[in-house]
Parts: C-alpha cells; sequence; structure tokens
C-alpha cells in the first residue's frame, strides 16, 4: 500500500505476510522480541526485542444475548490465549448478563446503565468491581505492569475474533514500537466472506469511510498491515499506556465515532494506528445498521451519528481549518437535510438538521474538547492528513450513495422473486435479513446484468429500432406526417413554450401547448440538440416502451420469460411502429408513459386495499405507504402523457375510475384516485382550461394531422385488431395472437381480477378509439381536416391484452401440469405459441417495412437556403409558399424563416385570421386583380414561392404578376421576389405612402427613426394587439390606426430612437405557478428512500 | 375451493366487447371536431378591374383618323360575396404616355384630365377621335362596377399616305403570351409589331419569329425590354425580311404585355391595304377561324404547329349552308415550327365561312383576306377565336354614309365535348341575340334573336335603325348574347365593317371577344403544412 510506503517512519516489511508468518508455536519468540516501550515518543526503528505481552479483553455487551455465546467461545479459542476477560453489561434487557457472569464469573462483569456509552463500560469495565480475575494463564494481575506490554482488546458483544485473530493483532502491533493501536479485518457474521472493515477514517463532511465498496467480498484484497486513522472499537487492540494517557473514547461520544476520534487523538499523539487485515474479526454492527435500538444516549440513531460526525471533526481538525469547516459542515448539512427531505425522510433531515444546530450552539463543547486534545497533540497535525479521504473519493461515494438511494429496486431485476416487494422502509429487526449480505461483489453484478432479460430485451429491442430506422438516421431533421421538424435548440423550444407571443406565420398569441415545454427538458438535457431531443422520443420510443413496460411488470409479473414477452410485445406494438411513421411525436409519447402510469397507479389504488389481488401469488405490495408517492408520480406521468395526447387523461381516469369501484376499499384509496385525475388539469394550467372549453381538442394530439395519416373508415374491430390506420397500418391478422390471447386469459382462473382490469383497459381503449376515429379532426392552423387517430387507443387496447394475457398466462402453466390432461393444455398450448408469435411478427413486419414513410430525415425544411438566411436580416422578409391542393383549392403559408417548427401546429394563429391575406393571395393566383402585392408587402412578405410539385398554371398565373420577379428555383420549387423591398417595421406617411424600411428583431424592434414630417407611422407588419408597446425615446408612442390589420405607431416629425415590444406578464405567472407545482409534485412522487440506506 | 373457469364471466365480457364494437357500428354520423376556418372561398367573382389597351394607331406616313370607343354594357350584377367595388368607379381612356405611377385606381384627378373619353354608367358609350400621329396607345381602365364586360375597340380610317382603307382593332387586356399569324415581309410589306407594357414595372419580353423554313433567328428580338407604361415596336421586315409568311410569338417573361400587329402594303405605288392582325387563340387542337369574309380576293390561311412534333391538320369549312370539307384539302401536313399557307379562294368562291381545323398537335392559325370589292385593294385579317361565352360587345357600329356593318356568326355542330355528332343532331341551331344599343343615350333600341344552325355561317346584317326607326344617333353599339339553349353549340363571331366611297374606303374584320365578366378565384386558405409534405 502507497500509504504505507510513504509514512516517515517507513514501515513497509509489516506487509500482511510477514505478520502472518508467524505460527502459534514461535508466540514465545516473537513476544520476546517485542521490546517494551518506555517512552510513547516514536523513535527511530528498532526490531521490538521481547517483551511479555498481557492482554486485557474488554467485553461490552447491550442486549446481545443473541451473539454473545458465540462472541465468548471464540474469545477462549484465541491461538494467543488471553491474559483476562472482563466485562461490562450496559442495561441488557435479554439475558446477556447473565451469560456474562456465567461465562466469566460475576467478579469480572460490571453491570451499568443502559445509557452508559461504550467508551465509559470499558472504563467501568477496567476500574472494575473487584480485583477477581481469570486470567488464562494464571499469570500477573492487570496492574500488574512489570515488564510486560499492557494491551487492552475490546470486544463487543456481537463479534466474534477468529482463533488467530489476537495472535496476529499483537504481531501487528508489535512490529513497531510506536504502534498503539491495532484493528482486525472485520467482516461479515453471516455472511463471512462479506468484508465490512479494515480501518476506517473520517471524510470531511463527518461520514465514517471504510475505503469499501459496497458489499464487497474479502479476497485478499487488503491483506496488507497500514496505517489507518482509527479501527473500530469491535476488536481494537490498544495499548493499554496510550489508553489511559489519553484518556480512553471520550466521554462525550457515546456511541458513533468514539473509534475514529480515538484513532484521531492516537495518531497525534504521535502513535500510530495500524489495521492488522490478518487478524480476522466476524462482526455483526448491530448498533450501526439498526439491528438493535440504542439505549445510550437518545433513540435517534442519525440525530446521535451526525452530532458525533460534527463533533468529531470539528474537535479534532486543525485551528486553521476550524472557520471553513464550520461553513461546510453548516452548508452540507442543510443540503442533506433537503435531500432527506426529497427522500420523504423528514426524521433525518431533522436528525440532520438538529445536528449541525446542536454543534453549532454548543461552542463551549468543541472548545472544551480540543483543549482536553491540544495537551497530547505531540506530534503535527500533518500527520493524519495522508489518513484522510481524498477529496474525490468523497465525491464519488456521494454518488454512489446517491444512486442507490435513487434505485431502490435494482436488485430486482437478478434475483427471480420479487425482493422489491419487501419495500424496505421500516427498520427490520432480527436476522430475517440476511439474504441482503448474498450479494455479489459489484464487478460481478455488472457482468450478470448483461446476461439479464430485461437488459436482452432493450438491447433487442434497441436493435430492431435502430434496423428499422435504417432510413431515418443521417443529417438533416426528422420531419413530415404529423412532425413538424424541430428547432435548432432547446432555447427555440423553451421560447416557443415560455412566451406569450408567437412568430409563426401572421404572428399569435396562442397558448403554447405544454408537450413544448417536456420535449424542451429532454432536450436540455440531450445538451439542448432539440432534434435529436425528437429522435430519441421517436425512434427510441420503441426501446423506451419496451423499457419502461418492463420497469412496469415487475409488481405484476414474476417470470422473466413472461416479462419480457409482454414488455418486447408492448414496445412493438403497431400502434408505436405506426406512430413512428406518421410523426406521431406525441401518440409514441403517451405508449412510453402508459405503462408507467399504469404500474403507479395500480400501486396507488393496490396500497390501499391490501392484498387487493385474489390470490397469494404476491403480486400485491406486501408494504404499506408508497401509495401517495405513487399516485403523485402517476399524475405527473399522466401529465407528461395528457400534454402530448389529451385522450390520454380519459382513458386513464375510466380506467382508474372503474378499477377503483371493483378494488379501492378506503377512503385514502380515493383520495389517491382523486389526486391522479386533477393532477393533469392542475399541473397542465392553462393549457388544460382551453381544453376544458373546447372539449373536442381531446380527440387532437401533438402535431398537424393530415390527410393521409388517417383512415377516414376505420372499423371498430380493426382497433381491437391493433390497426390504427394510416401509415404503419397492419394487415388484420397480425393484429389476431394478441385478441386470441386475451381471449384466452379470461379462461385462467389465476389473478383473475387483474385479468378482469386488463379488459377494463381494453374497453376504455376500445372506446376511445371508437370515438376518435369516427371524428374529423382539424387544428387550427391546418386547413385540411382529416379523420382522427386513434393510435394510442389501439395501444392501450394492446396493453389490456398483454396484461390480461401475461397475467393469466403466469401460473397457469404449472397448474396445467399438474392438473389432469384433458382439452386445456392443447389449448394453452396453442394460445402461448400463438401469443408467442405476435412480438416476433411485429418485429419483422417493421423491420421489413422501415420505420419512416411519410417521416423522413431531411435538410431543407421548405424554403431555399439563402431565403431563410435572408428571414433574420433586419428587414425580417417573409415568404408565402403557394400550392395547388388536389381538389384545386390553393394552401399557402405565410413563413418566416425556413418553415414551420414543432409547436408551430399549435401556437401558429388561427386559419381564420388570415383573411387579407387570403384574399390577395386568391387575387394573385387568379389575376383578378387587385392590390394584392401591396397587401403581400404590408404583411412583409418578400418572396413567393410554389412548392413542389409545381403547378404549371400556378406558375404562369404568378410569372404574369408584374412586381413579382421570377428568380432561381431550386429542387423544383418556383421562387419570385417582389420587386419593392418590404420589412417587418415600415415607416409610412400620412396618406400610406411608404418612406422608409426600418430594421426590427424576431419580436420586438430598436430603430432610429430620422426626423421628417409630421403624421408618420410606423407600421409592424403583425396583428394589432394591445400588448404591442411602442416608445420614441424613452416617451410612449400612440397608436395609430393607420396599420389596418397591423400594429401601427405614430411617429412624431422629430423622429428618434423607436422602441417596440411586446409586453405581457400573464403568462409568467402561470409558468411560475406550474414550475412551482411541478417541482412540489415532483417532491411528492418521488418514492421515499429505503431507511436502511441512510446511516453512518 | 379450487377456482374453476367461469364461463359466465368469460360471456359477459365478450359480450360487452361486441356489444360495443357493434353500437359504434350504428353510430350517428362522424363528429366534426376542430376550427377550421374556411378561408377565401373559392367560386367564380366578377372582374374588379379591367385595363384595355388599344394598340398605336398613327403611323408614320399614314394620314389616318382613329376612333376609340368604349362601351360598359348592362351586366346582370351577381351578388358578389367578396369585396364590393366602389360604386363610383368610372371608366376612361387616355394615352398610354399619361398613366401616372398611381395603381390601377381611376378616381384620380390628373387622370381624369388626361382622360380623351370616359363612362361613368353601364350602357353607355363614349368615343375619342385621334389625330394626333404619335398619340401612342390608348389605355382603357377601369376599376368596379364597369370592369366586367368593359370592351373598347379602335376604328381607324386611313384616307392618305402610302397605304389607305380601314383598320380596326378590338382593344384587349395584357396577356402572358400572343400569336400573330398571316402577315408576310415581302417587298412592300410593312407589318410593325407593337408591344405595350402597362405595369408599373419594366417586362422583358421573347419575341419569336416563325416562317417558311421554321423559327427565325433574330437575337435582336430576345429579351426586348418594354420599359414601364411604355411601348416597344419592331419593323418586322426589317429585322425578318422576304418572308411570304411570317407567325409572331410574344412571350413576356414576366407580367403581361399586349401585342398587336399593325400591317400595311403597297405594291409599287398603289396601296394595298391596311389592318390590325388580331391575335389568335392560343394553341389547340381545335381551332375555328371566324368571318372569313366573301369576296373575291385571296384568303391565305396561315398555319403553324408551334410544338416540337409535325401533325396532321383536317380542314372544315363552315359555309352558310353548312360545313363542307374542301376536296384535295382534307388532310394537309404541317412540319412542327414552319408556316404553311393556303389560299381558300378558290373553294370558296365568294362565300362568307369559317375554317374550322382539327389537329393531333396543338396548331394556332390566321387568315388573311384581300379583296377589292369596296373599290381600292384592301385587305384585313382575322384569326383562330374563342367561342362566346356569354356577351360579347361590337362597341361602334355605325350606320353613317358609305358604313355598312354585319356581324358573321358561325355555329359550331359538335357535342358538349367536341365529339362528333349525327347530322340531325348536329344541325340543331344556336340561338343568338343581337342588342343595339343607341351610342348616345345608352338605351335598347332593338334586340334580334337569330339562329344559327350547326356548323355553318351566318351572316347578320346590322341595322340598328330596324324597320321600326329606334334609333336616333348614327351610331350605336351592339352587344350579342349566345343564348345557348339545349344544344349548347359554340358560336364564334366577327365584327364586319365596310366603308365605300372616299380616300379612306376599305374594310375591316373585328373578331368579337367576349370580355371577362368573372373571374374563377381558387378557394385560398392558409395551411401550416404548405410545401412539408408531397400529397
Amino acid at each position: 500500500m502507497s500509504d504505507a510506503a510513504t509514512t516517515p517512519t517507513g514501515r513497509e516489511s509489516s506487509g500482511g505476510t510477514g505478520a502472518t508468518n508467524l505460527d502459534a508455536e514461535q508466540w514465545p519468540e516473537a513476544m520476546a522480541d517485542l521490546a517494551a516501550p518506555a517512552e510513547l515518543i516514536p523513535g527511530p526503528r528498532t526490531r521490538p526485542r521481547s517483551p511479555a505481552a498481557h492482554v486485557t479483553a474488554v467485553v461490552v455487551a447491550h442486549n446481545g444475548a443473541r451473539w454473545l455465546g458465540e462472541v465468548l467461545a471464540s474469545l477462549r479459542s484465541q491461538s494467543r490465549p488471553l491474559d483476562r476477560i472482563i466485562a461490562a453489561d450496559t442495561g441488557s434487557r435479554d439475558d446477556g448478563a447473565d451469560l456474562l457472569r456465567d461465562a466469566l464469573g460475576v467478579g469480572c462483569v460490571v453491570t451499568l446503565e443502559g445509557t452508559v456509552g461504550f467508551g465509559a463500560a470499558v472504563a467501568a469495565a477496567l476500574a472494575g468491581p473487584g480485583r477477581t480475575t481469570r486470567a488464562a494463564d494464571g499469570s500477573g494481575d492487570l496492574f500488574d505492569g512489570g515488564a510486560s506490554t499492557q494491551w487492552l482488546w475490546l470486544i463487543h458483544d456481537d463479534c466474534a475474533p477468529d482463533p488467530d485473530a489476537l495472535a496476529q493483532l499483537l504481531n501487528a502491533a508489535a512490529s513497531a514500537p510506536d504502534i498503539a493501536v491495532a484493528g482486525p479485518k472485520l467482516r461479515g457474521w453471516h455472511d463471512r466472506r462479506r468484508l465490512l472493515e479494515t480501518g476506517v477514517t473520517i471524510a470531511r463532511s463527518g461520514r465514517r469511510e471504510t475505503g469499501l465498496e459496497p458489499n464487497e467480498m474479502d479476497q485478499g484484497q487488503h491483506d496488507d498491515v497500514r496505517d489507518v486513522l482509527a479501527v473500530s472499537s469491535a476488536g481494537m487492540l490498544v495499548r493499554r499506556d496510550a489508553w489511559d494517557r489519553l484518556g480512553g473514547f471520550d466521554p462525550r461520544l457515546p456511541l458513533f465515532r468514539d473509534d475514529v476520534d480515538f484513532g484521531w487523538r492516537v495518531n497525534r499523539a504521535g502513535l500510530r494506528v495500524v489495521a492488522a487485515p490478518g487478524a480476522v474479526v466476524h462482526h455483526v454492527g448491530a448498533a450501526s445498521v439498526g439491528r438493535r435500538t440504542i439505549d445510550a444516549a437518545t433513540r435517534r440513531r442519525h440525530l446521535l451519528d451526525r452530532r458525533s460526525a460534527l463533533f468529531v471533526l470539528l474537535a479534532n481538525l486543525p485551528g486553521r481549518a476550524l472557520p471553513w469547516a464550520y461553513v461546510r459542515l453548516t452548508a452540507s448539512s442543510l443540503l442533506r437535510a433537503a435531500g432527506f427531505a426529497l427522500g420523504k425522510l423528514p426524521g433525518a433531515a431533522i436528525d440532520e438538521l438538529a445536528a449541525i444546530v446542536a454543534v453549532l450552539t454548543r461552542p463551549d463543547r468543541v472548545i472544551a474538547a480540543r483543549r482536553t486534545r491540544r495537551d497530547d497533540q505531540t506530534a503535527p497535525a500533518t500527520v493524519v492528513a495522508p489518513l484522510l479521504p481524498r477529496r474525490g473519493a468523497q465525491l464519488a461515494r456521494g454518488l454512489d450513495t446517491l444512486a442507490g438511494v435513487f434505485a431502490p429496486t435494482s436488485r430486482s431485476t437478478h434475483s427471480g422473486a420479487d425482493i422489491s416487494a419487501r419495500g424496505h422502509r421500516s427498520v427490520q429487526t432480527g436476522p430475517g435479513d440476511d439474504e441482503l449480505q448474498d450479494l455479489e461483489p459489484v464487478s460481478l453484478r455488472w457482468l450478470r446484468s448483461l446476461f439479464n432479460p430485461g437488459f436482452l430485451l432493450i438491447s433487442c429491442l434497441l436493435v430492431v429500432a435502430l434496423l428499422a430506422a435504417r432510413e431515418l438516421l443521417g443529417t438533416g431533421r426528422l420531419m413530415d406526417g404529423a412532425l413538424l421538424p424541430a428547432p435548432d435548440g432547446a432555447r427555440d423550444l423553451w421560447r416557443a413554450y415560455i412566451g406569450t407571443w408567437h412568430d409563426v406565420g401572421l404572428g399569435s398569441d396562442e397558448l403554447a401547448p405544454p408537450y413544448l415545454a417536456v420535449v424542451a427538458v429532454l432536450a436540455t438535457l440531450l445538451f439542448g440538440n432539440a432534434p435529436l431531443a425528437v429522435d430519441v422520443l421517436l425512434i427510441g420510443a420503441v426501446p423506451l416502451a419496451g423499457l419502461t413496460a418492463w420497469f412496469a411488470t415487475r409488481r405484476l409479473l414474476h417470470s422473466s420469460v413472461l416479462r419480457a414477452w409482454a414488455a418486447g410485445t408492448y414496445a412493438l406494438l403497431p400502434a408505436t411502429t405506426g406512430a413512428i411513421a406518421g410523426g406521431r411525436l406525441g401518440t409514441a409519447v403517451a405508449i412510453v408513459m402508459a405503462p408507467l402510469i399504469a404500474s403507479s397507479a395500480a400501486q396507488a389504488l393496490m396500497n390501499a386495499s391490501g392484498p387487493a389481488d385474489e390470490d397469494a401469488s404476491g403480486a400485491a405490495p406486501r408494504s404499506g405507504g408508497q401509495g401517495w408517492p405513487a399516485a403523485f408520480a402517476s399524475g405527473l406521468f399522466l401529465s407528461v402523457a395528457t400534454a402530448f395526447v389529451p385522450m390520454a387523461y380519459a382513458i386513464t381516469v375510466a380506467v382508474v375510475v372503474v378499477v377503483g369501484l371493483a378494488v379501492a376499499r378506503s377512503t385514502g384509496a380515493w383520495a389517491r384516485i382523486v389526486t391522479i385525475s386533477l393532477l393533469p388539469p392542475a399541473l397542465l394550467l392553462p393549457w388544460s382550461a382551453q381544453l376544458a372549453t373546447e372539449p373536442g381538442r381531446l380527440l387532437l394530439e401533438a402535431g398537424l394531422p393530415g390527410l393521409g395519416l388517417s383512415d377516414p373508415g376505420l372499423e371498430p374491430v380493426s382497433i381491437l385488431l391493433q390497426s390504427s390506420g394510416g401509415p404503419g397500418s397492419i394487415p388484420w391478422w397480425l393484429g389476431v395472437p394478441l385478441l386470441v390471447g386475451g381471449l384466452a386469459a379470461l379462461l385462467s382462473v389465476h389473478r383473475r381480477v387483474s385479468v378482469l382490469v386488463g379488459w377494463v383497459i381494453v374497453a376504455a381503449g376500445l372506446g376511445a378509439g371508437v370515438l376518435i376515429s369516427s371524428a374529423t379532426v382539424a387544428t387550427s392552423t391546418a386547413a385540411a381536416s382529416a379523420a382522427g387517430w386513434p393510435g394510442l387507443s389501439v395501444a392501450v387496447v394492446a396493453g389490456g391484452l398483454i396484461l390480461a394475457t401475461a397475467v393469466g398466462a403466469e401460473g397457469s402453466g404449472d397448474r396445467l401440469t399438474r392438473s389432469d390432461f384433458g382439452w386445456r393444455q392443447p389449448l394453452a398450448l396453442t394460445v402461448a405459441l400463438v401469443a408467442a408469435v405476435a412480438p416476433l411478427a411485429f418485429a419483422v413486419w417493421w423491420v421489413g417495412q422501415g420505420a419512416g414513410d411519410p417521416l423522413s430525415r431531411q435538410d431543407q425544411v421548405v424554403v431555399p437556403e439563402f431565403v431563410a438566411a435572408e428571414a433574420d436580416n433586419p428587414s425580417r422578409p417573409r415568404t408565402v409558399v403557394l400550392r395547388r391542393s388536389a381538389d384545386g383549392s390553393i394552401s399557402y403559408s405565410l413563413l418566416r424563416g425556413s418553415g414551420p417548427r414543432l409547436g408551430d401546429a399549435e401556437t401558429g394563429p388561427a386559419t381564420g385570421a388570415y383573411g387579407l391575406l387570403d384574399e390577395a393571395i386568391a387575387d394573385l393566383v387568379s389575376g383578378r386583380g387587385g392590390e394584392d402585392l401591396d397587401v403581400l408587402s404590408g404583411h412583409a412578405v418578400q418572396y413567393v414561392m410554389v412548392a413542389t410539385p409545381v403547378a404549371d398554371d400556378l406558375v404562369a398565373s404568378l410569372d404574369a404578376v408584374s412586381g413579382l420577379q421570377r428568380t432561381t428555383t431550386s429542387g423544383g420549387a418556383a421562387l419570385w421576389r417582389l420587386d419593392e423591398p418590404t420589412a417587418r417595421l415600415r415607416l409610412i406617411d400620412a396618406s400610406g405612402g411608404p418612406l422608409a424600411l426600418l430594421p426590427a428583431g424576431r419580436e420586438g424592434a430598436d430603430a432610429t427613426v430620422p426626423p421628417g414630417a409630421a403624421g408618420r407611422v410606423a407600421v409592424l407588419a403583425e396583428p394589432a394587439d394591445e400588448h404591442w408597446v411602442a416608445t420614441l425615446d424613452g416617451a410612449e408612442a400612440p397608436v395609430s390606426a393607420a396599420g389596418g390589420w397591423a400594429q401601427a405607431f405614430e411617429v412624431p416629425a422629430g423622429g428618434g430612437e423607436l422602441v417596440v415590444r411586446y409586453e405581457s406578464d400573464s403568462r409568467a405567472r402561470w409558468l411560475l405557478a406550474q414550475a412551482l407545482l411541478t417541482a412540489i409534485v415532483l417532491v411528492l412522487a418521488v418514492p421515499g428512500v429505503r431507511r436502511d440506506l441512510v446511516g453512518p | 375451493m379450487r377456482p374453476r373457469p367461469s364461463l359466465v364471466f368469460v360471456l359477459v365480457v365478450v359480450l360487452l366487447t361486441a356489444g360495443l364494437v357493434g353500437v359504434t357500428r350504428w353510430s350517428p354520423g362522424p363528429l366534426r371536431v376542430g376550427m377550421v376556418a374556411a378561408g377565401a372561398v373559392g367560386g367564380t367573382v366578377p372582374v374588379s378591374s379591367t385595363t384595355l389597351v388599344c394598340p398605336d394607331a398613327s403611323a408614320p406616313g399614314d394620314a389616318g383618323a382613329t376612333d376609340v370607343t368604349l362601351v360598359a354594357p348592362v351586366i346582370a350584377t351577381t351578388s358578389s360575396a367578396t369585396a364590393t367595388p366602389p360604386t363610383d368607379s368610372r371608366a376612361v381612356a387616355q394615352p398610354l404616355d399619361t398613366l401616372l405611377d398611381t395603381g390601377p385606381t381611376v378616381t384620380g384627378s390628373q387622370d381624369s384630365a388626361a382622360a380623351i373619353a370616359s363612362l361613368a354608367e353601364q350602357g353607355l358609350a363614349s368615343t375619342a377621335t385621334v389625330t394626333d400621329t404619335d398619340a401612342g396607345p390608348v389605355v382603357v381602365r377601369t376599376v368596379g362596377t364597369l370592369a366586367p364586360g368593359l370592351s373598347a375597340v379602335q376604328v381607324t380610317t386611313v384616307g392618305g399616305g402610302d397605304a389607305t382603307g380601314l383598320a380596326a382593332a378590338a382593344c384587349v387586356e395584357p396577356s402572358s403570351e400572343s400569336w400573330l399569324l398571316g402577315v408576310g415581309t415581302e417587298i412592300g410589306h410593312r407589318p410593325r409589331l407593337s408591344i405595350v407594357n402597362v405595369e408599373p414595372t419594366a417586362i422583358e419580353v421573347d419575341v419569336v419569329l416563325y416562317g417558311t423554313e421554321g423559327p427565325v433567328d433574330v437575337p435582336s428580338l430576345i429579351g426586348v425590354v418594354v420599359p414601364l407604361r411604355g411601348e416597344v415596336t419592331v419593323e418586322l421586315e426589317s429585322v425578318a425580311p422576304d418572308l411570304a409568311e411570317l407567325a409572331v410569338h410574344v412571350q413576356p417573361r414576366t407580367g403581361r404585355v399586349v401585342a398587336a400587329v399593325r400591317d400595311s402594303r403597297v405594291q409599287g405605288l398603289s396601296s394595298l391595304g391596311v389592318d390590325w392582325v388580331p391575335a389568335a387563340a392560343a394553341p389547340s387542337t381545335r381551332v375555328v377561324v371566324p368571318g372569313v369574309s366573301g369576296g373575291g380576293g385571296q384568303r391565305l390561311l396561315h398555319l403553324l404547329a408551334p410544338g416540337d412534333l409535325d401533325t396532321r391538320v383536317g380542314v372544315r369549312l363552315l359555309t352558310t349552308t353548312g360545313p363542307i370539307v374542301p376536296a384535295g384539302l382534307e388532310e394537309i401536313e404541317l412540319t412542327a415550327g414552319v408556316v404553311a399557307s393556303l389560299d381558300l379562294a378558290t373553294v370558296l368562291g365568294s362565300e362568307v365561312a369559317a375554317v374550322e381545323l382539327t389537329a393531333t398537335e396543338p396548331v394556332v392559325a390566321g387568315l388573311r383576306v384581300t379583296t377589292s370589292a369596296t373599290g381600292a385593294a384592301e385587305m384585313a385579317y382575322t384569326a383562330g377565336s374563342t367561342p362566346l361565352s356569354g356577351l360579347a360587345v361590337a362597341p361602334d357600329v355605325r350606320t353613317d354614309e358609305g358604313w355598312t356593318g354585319r356581324l358573321v356568326l358561325s355555329a359550331d355542330d359538335r357535342g358538349p365535348l367536341g365529339e362528333e355528332l349525327s347530322p340531325a343532331a348536329s344541325a340543331v341551331p344556336a340561338r343568338v341575340r343581337v342588342d343595339y344599343f343607341d351610342a348616345g343615350s345608352g338605351e335598347l333600341v332593338r334586340s334580334d334573336e337569330v339562329e344559327v344552325s350547326g356548323g355553318s355561317t351566318l351572316e347578320v346584317p346590322l341595322d340598328p335603325a330596324g324597320t321600326d326607326g329606334g334609333a336616333t344617333s348614327p351610331r350605336a353599339s351592339v352587344v350579342v348574347t349566345s343564348l345557348g339553349g339545349p344544344s349548347q353549340r359554340l358560336v364564334y363571331g366577327t365584327l364586319q365593317l365596310d366603308r365605300s366611297g372616299g380616300p379612306d374606303a376599305g374594310f375591316t374584320i373585328v373578331p368579337l371577344l367576349s370580355p371577362r365578366l368573372v373571374v374563377d378565384v381558387p378557394a385560398v386558405r392558409h395551411d401550416l403544412s404548405t410545401g412539408l409534405r408531397a400529397e
């Protein structure tokens, strides 16, 4: 170990091998080599010579009768016999004291109050009730120091040394004269190979650091003697003179950190503390893992622990480090308290705060402690520095812990039956939880996770998705179908969501849809890459749906194979692949969220009713208390899904209420149902209010509906058969296996309520699907109205069928093999085979068809590059894109940039707002004559474009318009430029004649208006709105009516600096409220932290 | 107790599902959700502005007087959902160079000051006489109620100079393409091409000439810049001399122009006549050239297949007695890009007729009539024409001393889709109403109804006074209305004016063109997805 090699005294030879060379026969010689340490100052390294060691074992017991017998037996069987054993019992309520008295004799046992701390108990034992000893060799008495070195061996009532433990310890301790303390290697009591400690230190946060991985196995990897800050008091061998000189453990530390503190003090006293891994002690560590209650000081174990930690640091850190330590510890305590509050462990949070308050308010205790320590400190503070943990290690450790806190179910994936169902929140007592120690080392666990069915499933789905999306990879952005291409960055998405006014088309103040915020959050997490966020949500929808389905079935299904089938089938649903093909971002996200909504809603409902399911197969979670977080989580997930597809809300509420009627038996459950139902409307305000006033929007989803993206004549039965119409539809027979499976599940006698819940979900999905597909929907921004697309409903139907099939299948196999052969077995086998085919068939179909069409990845959006670039000029020129539809009508789009972006479908102004422009375009293409180009100029239109496929007559009529100059055509489209230059902000004279073009920004404008005639008007090519405010040299410019539809301001003759802004703060208030509410719900939705993960 | 599958349970679920599916089969009609705004509703709306250009009548060396007559016929106003035009609309005629850069409105006082003729209400006619030799083209404009049907014609009498005679041209709207056929550039022929741009921007125009050997390469005519509100004239005999047959194709690269050719011919010192060449109908596989007048002279048909493919053209003559297929001319081969000519004098004799051409590829056609029936040698042009749709106006019909006018109406004998019909069916006549309006008072003085047998041509002498002597003014405007009827015959018409006596004796043919009364406006809607999806 490098630590050992670099210590000033250079003890590299005292490696573990050297220490273990000595066997029992060599003892006397070895002992003889030990030099009697006449003085405690570290001197030059001399080979210890001779002396006899006298070892007194001090056993401190507290309610440890369970282990005490073995402890005492192991003490007796030491290869280096103990010279003396004394014991202290601190108010045990079991028969521990009797055991000790029986084993050691009354005279060796001190009986103390239950509130006495460990250090005090040792001191009391040493003081002793009398002088009755039971020395193994009968040699001498405790206080007959003489030539032999006195050693104390501190033994807990739950630690059992291996037979050669003492010999090894003595050997290590004797290797140098300045070694005052030696500690054994602590291993697990039940799992005897599990490594608990080989020396400890204390982090700057106060955490007790062992430097080991959680659940690390002892494979000899730490077997060298090294200097450490401290060793555990369990099995600590300490030189008596050092113990006496330093006054033993600090009585201010009744239970925790006393050992660390002692070690620190020993080090500062110029002595050394070594870990001697050759000595093995098996330790339960009962107090620290909470297996027994603590009477020593207070029952607030966490408070005690933290207070001790803070105290040890403040008492021992060098004086110059003290101010910073105060600041740091206060801050970190507050942070930790916040973390515990977030993890819904208010008790721990309060302990945390109480600890820091206790330490801060009692500086006198620290001062006193430091004063007593100062006397002993003969070595400089720097001797301790290398023994404290490095800062980086501490951070890594913190991250590990955080991951552990928030992934309490990570172990469920490889231990077969649902360990997670144990849902530990309460501190368990007794050794019933010994399997907890039955965990592999981290490295092995990682390796094994590669072969975990869930991991394999998600990997396969990822490969399938990439294969299917082979033509959707590359550069450019996903678009087409219902999907508008994503903007460049998360900032654009946030701006679209946060802004009141949107620079879409004519300009509008429509409410931004909340799904933009969800995409924006994801894009922000992906380093601001908005197109990547859309890629992840769409192309990644299949693996993500598999992941959430896998996660959601963890409480539902025990068989990994069935879980993999259910998750895989759900992931590959034709509705999902259809949503991808059609660019239905909304449905894709909602399908990914649906399993999470369902599983958390189930948890919220089931918890209240106890074991709700009908048999004892363990599907119902046993633990209580997670119902409320589950309800909030369900509401949160539902809010996300609703933001994309409002119908998700209706379906979920219907299912939850119906299922609630069947299983909810407490008002608490109903309160949670109400919570789930109310959260999405509350979280999605004010958008949800708009939804309530226009219930038709319930049938819409994120994106642009369009002809060809849905099937107007969809049969209701095809919803049952997994065909949602539109792109990516499947032939009807591909949907049969699922339906067969779901129907067959009705025959199962197994967990019938779950099967029925599955069918309730089917019915809800079917109802919603029929409603949507019989409707004709249109958004306000698209001219065409098309049939509704029931993608999510179809997926919900499938989800219900999968649920019914999987639940029905689970256990049926066993039952059928047990029962007599009859019609059931062949039927079940057939159904199983048919159902098993479903995901494979879906996957093959999908990969064969490809994920795109109409979804595609393109570079250019609509207008040519140079026109899009010009849109950023200060004049902000716009483009009108025209196309003749199949029915002869003309559709056009007023574009401000390269083309519409994600969210524009919802934030754009309604089609009806374009009246004036409609007329002008009609004039333009019909040659009716009129002031069409003036109107276009008034809308800041500089370019007119006919989109591909180009209609020749349209080109001819535009060619014939004077004032339009044909410019380069790109990609088959035809482009014209208006001869007259125009701008978003123009200065006109009193009679409407153009005077000048002024620069403008995307939203506001800052322009210098030169002096000129009176009566001039600045016209902003945006719909007039009272929120537009202009100032001229700081003075508010009066609004003018001269702009007609457009916003106009009067400009005085003097001119000046014109500043135009859109001012509206009501949206900001809504957003603030929304952010706050979301944060609160997030906190409430985080599952409670397992209490056993908190602690020292 | 060991649970057993409950068939009742299964049955209930299956029945419920089936019921749900079944009920939805009988669900009421589809729901409509969403807010589809109408946008601009398509349909037909009255023309809201009309601009007509009368070509430059003045010609150096020719002493003539030009009467520009404009008429706003009474049009029953159809209710229009779209923009209501201003009610105080006026139509004015003014020289091109007085056109001010104030947009299409004609209410400005400066416009009025420059007006040489103006109209304030429907039914009236207004005539201005231009004698200035460099007056330039005259522009007739209106916005509003007078726009639908506004028609104008200019009639020029040339009594002195090299070529004398009667010339007339309908004032037409600018178009994005013009075909002019019938002229030649042999010695003594002086066809002058005039391109007028009334728009506020300069327009580049490509002029392509086709001769007997195919397209004539004249680089100077490619990209001719016509200045804003200006005119460009091209002496065709100097850029493409010595071509007996010439077809002119005028195509602006952007915008619209008016192109016209004024042809005058002399032989030695004697005049062979003067007239305007009307623009031919756009290339089509079926072309009718109406108004091939009688008389003894040459009736030279010029044909051009402007495409890339040779074609075969079937020729039929719609005569007063019915359709005939001239012997030897049943079918002629037409090489693409080469102008072919055909003299119909021998087959027609002195009969008035229309020529019907049926080709396998689109063709254009024009026809030159020369005669000396009215005294001095004179010529006139007609061309492939569009059928009357609704009404057509002959604004200036005179009954003064020496003037005679007549309509030559031809009805086709095809079915609604141009298909051949049985002789009985094809002979069903077309009904045409001829209304005479007094030029001064604008009153309807007479209304005749005539029938034109399918496949034949009818000559209708114009006599505003009629037997009951209704008209008080020597001038009238005639409105010809195709009444349609069950047969849905297409009617083609020309106005023919003769002037006898005097140095300016001559004759002219003016095609009857139906003015645009309404415009088909497509439904226009803003749609965010435009340009994003390929439908």
